[in-house]
């Protein structure tokens, strides 16, 4: 199965101004959904929402599509 | 293809010259063409030689960084795809795992596009890359008029406005053409991205009007 952690951490990298502060970390909660969290410092929020939230849309259906062999669920959010 | 996307370089051999242009271009090294221009024979032949080599790549830079931040960004999602260069703007994926690529409605495809292209921004590409796998945008493009068609049957008939789903650009576009030439239905985009849509409008004055 993919490395959700790795696959959501290599978009937001390029995305953002400052790559070194990005951090993504992953869990599981009760009902087996794999949680994926983005950190990045206040100003490079903006950047991985986007308008109207595309970006981070677009982030959660790539990131769906990784997990549909594995027949997983996964979600992403971003740390606010 | 601009200056930029060309070099000079004076080196030892051509496989020197294919990895400092990739590494400087950060590219695959199979991904530039090396033509020597000239060589120089140095009288003691142990000093080895020196060549003039013009360095290019095979085809436009914004098109081959892409095809590799997106194999990349497909070898994260472990799925079995292959990404090629169709035309200068636009990257094709195939294999066995192209219908998880596109998704239902072309949603996953687009998502792709759309990410590709906002990563290629911050590597200071301005280029905007297509996407396309095996036909699809072809396919799209037939299932978009027939839309099209049927939206100007159903505003006919209801006499008011029919509202398509939210669409990409291009897709407004293709309806927008769809329709052009006719007489009896108008259609303008309303919205604004990423949920912007098409309104396909019976034509003012085209038939008794309630007002």
């Amino acid at each position: 199965m993919p490395d959700y952690s790795a696959l959501v951490e290599f978009i937001v990298k390029k995305l953002v101004t400052r790559p070194d502060d990005v951090k993504v970390s992953s869990s599981t909660d009760d009902h087996g959904v794999i949680k994926i969290m983005i950190s990045v410092p206040q100003e490079d929020i903006g950047r991985i929402i986007g308008k109207r939230g595309a970006t981070i849309n677009a982030i959660r259906l790539v990131t769906k599509a990784s997990a549909v062999k594995s027949s997983e669920r996964v979600d992403v959010d971003i740390e606010e | 293809m601009s200056d930029q996307e060309t070099l000079i370089l004076e080196v030892a051999s051509v496989e020197e010259a294919r990895s400092l242009a990739a590494v400087r271009w950060s590219l695959n090294p199979e991904d530039v063409i090396v033509k020597v221009i000239e060589e120089e024979k140095s009288f003691f032949g142990f000093l080895g030689r020196k060549l003039t080599v013009e360095v290019k790549p095979v085809a436009p830079l914004g098109l081959l960084k892409g095809k590799k931040v997106l194999s990349e960004l497909l070898d994260y999602m472990e799925l079995d795809v292959e990404t090629l260069e169709q035309d200068s703007n636009s990257l094709n994926l195939s294999g066995e795992d192209a219908g998880i690529i596109i998704g239902k409605y072309g949603e996953t495809i687009k998502s792709l596009e759309y990410l590709l292209n906002l990563m290629l921004r911050g590597m200071d590409l301005s280029m905007k890359l297509r996407l396309d796998s095996d036909g699809y945008r072809d396919r799209r493009v037939a299932s978009l008029q027939r839309l099209a068609l049927s939206a100007a049957r159903k505003a006919l008939k209801r006499d008011k406005p029919t509202y398509l789903e939210p669409m990409t650009s291009w897709e407004r576009r293709v309806i927008h053409m769809t329709l052009k030439e006719r007489n009896d239905v108008e259609t303008r985009s309303v919205g604004e991205e990423p949920t912007r849509k098409v309104i396909v409008c019976p034509s003012l004055g085209r038939s008794k009007r309630n007002r």
